[in-house]
C-alpha cells in the first residue's frame, strides 16, 4: 500500500461526507447531479491536495473510482429501484400486507409512472399537447440512439 | 504540481485496460447466442464471466513469468471492477430503464400519445402491469415477499431489507425514491 491508495480512500471518505451533507441541504438540484458532480470535484481536488507527496495517477484513480462507483451503484438502487420501493410500500402498509392490485394502482400507475412522465417533460424529451405526450427532437434523437445501442447489443426487450 | 504525479502504467494495469476495452465486443458476440437471447441479465452475466476468467488466466500467466508485487494486482483488479460497474449501469439503463422504456414506447408509436395509451402500450403492449409482475417475481424468487393468492406480504428477510432501505433513505436525505 502506498500514498496513492490512502489518498484515494481519504478522498472517497471526503466525497461521501460532502455528498450526504449536500443531499440534506440542497433541494434545488436533483440528487443524481449532486452525487455525480461532487465525485468529479473531489477527485480533481485530490490532485491539488498532494503538495510534495509522490502519487501514482492510475493507482489513485482506481482506488477512488472503485469506491465511488460502488457507492453510486448502491445510491442508484436506493434512489430509483422499483423493487425496493415495493418492499417499503409493503412495510408501511397496515398489517404489512397489501393486495397486488393496490400496489399496482397506488404505486406503479400513479406515483412512479407520473414521476417518469414528469422527468421526460422536465428534461425536454417530450412535451404535452392537449393532454397527449409528443416527443421533442431531443427525445427522438435519444430514442434513436437507444434503439441503435439495443440493436448492437441484441437487447430485444427492455423496461 | 504535475511533477509529483506518476502516469506510468504497469503490465497488470494494461491487462485490465485491455479486458475493459474488449468487454463490449464479448457482449456483442455472446448476446447473439440463441439460448440467452431476450435474457438481458444472463447476457451480461455470461459476458462478464468470460471476460473475468480470461482476465484471471492472463494474470496467472503474467505473474508466473514476471512476478510483481501484490499491490499492482490490487490496483489492476480495482480498475477492472470500476469499469465493470460502469458497464453494468449502462446495461441496466439500456435493458431495464423504466423512463427510457417510456420514451421508446412513445417513439415507436410515431404520433402523439395520451398517457393512458402510453401506459397500456409500454413494453410492446404488455403495459405497466408488466413492471410489477417482473419485479414481484424477482422479489418472490429472492424470498423477500410472499404472494398468498393476491395478498402480498413481507418475509422476515424482506422486512429487514425494507427497514435498511428506509434507514438509507433517511441517511441520504432523499425525499422521493423509486
Amino acid at each position: 500500500m502506498n500514498e496513492s491508495f490512502f489518498l484515494g480512500a481519504l478522498c472517497f471518505a471526503i466525497y461521501l461526507i460532502a455528498a450526504v451533507i449536500q443531499l440534506h441541504v440542497i433541494r434545488f438540484i436533483t440528487p443524481v447531479i449532486i452525487v455525480c458532480l461532487t465525485s468529479l470535484i473531489v477527485y480533481s481536488l485530490g490532485f491539488l491536495a498532494i503538495f510534495n507527496i509522490p502519487i501514482h495517477f492510475f493507482h489513485y484513480s482506481s482506488v477512488y473510482w472503485f469506491l465511488c462507483l460502488s457507492f453510486l451503484l448502491i445510491f442508484g438502487a436506493i434512489y430509483k429501484s422499483i423493487s425496493l420501493r415495493i418492499l417499503l410500500s409493503l412495510d408501511s402498509a397496515p398489517h404489512k400486507r397489501e393486495k397486488y392490485e393496490v400496489i399496482l394502482e397506488k404505486y406503479i400507475k400513479n406515483q412512479s409512472y407520473s414521476r417518469r412522465v414528469e422527468i421526460l417533460l422536465e428534461q425536454r424529451f417530450a412535451s404535452m399537447q392537449n393532454g397527449a405526450l409528443i416527443l421533442t427532437n431531443k427525445g427522438r434523437r435519444l430514442a434513436q440512439c437507444l434503439l441503435a445501442f439495443q440493436k448492437v447489443f441484441m437487447i430485444e426487450v427492455s423496461g | 504540481m504535475l511533477d509529483n504525479i506518476d502516469f506510468s502504467i504497469d503490465l497488470l494495469l494494461k491487462l485490465a485496460l485491455c479486458e475493459v476495452l474488449i468487454f463490449p465486443f464479448i457482449l456483442i458476440v455472446l448476446s447473439r447466442i440463441p439460448w440467452i437471447r431476450q435474457k438481458n441479465a444472463q447476457q451480461f452475466l455470461w459476458s462478464f464471466l468470460v471476460s473475468f476468467i480470461s482476465y484471471i488466466l492472463f494474470i496467472a500467466v503474467i505473474r508466473t513469468n514476471y512476478p510483481e508485487d501484490n499491490s499492482q494486482l490490487l490496483y489492476s483488479l480495482l480498475a477492472y471492477f470500476s469499469a465493470m460497474i460502469i458497464y453494468l449501469e449502462i446495461w441496466a439503463l439500456l435493458s431495464r430503464g423504466y423512463t427510457l422504456g417510456l420514451l421508446l414506447t412513445a417513439y415507436r408509436s410515431k404520433q402523439k400519445v395520451d398517457l393512458n395509451y402510453l401506459a397500456h402500450s409500454y413494453r410492446g403492449g404488455e403495459g405497466l402491469e408488466w413492471i410489477i409482475r417482473h419485479r414481484l417475481s424477482g422479489l418472490i424468487g429472492a424470498k423477500l415477499i410472499k404472494n398468498q393468492s393476491g395478498d402480498l406480504s413481507l418475509t422476515p428477510l424482506g422486512s429487514l431489507i425494507a427497514k435498511l432501505y428506509q434507514f438509507s433513505i433517511k441517511i441520504l436525505g432523499l425525499g422521493y425514491t423509486g
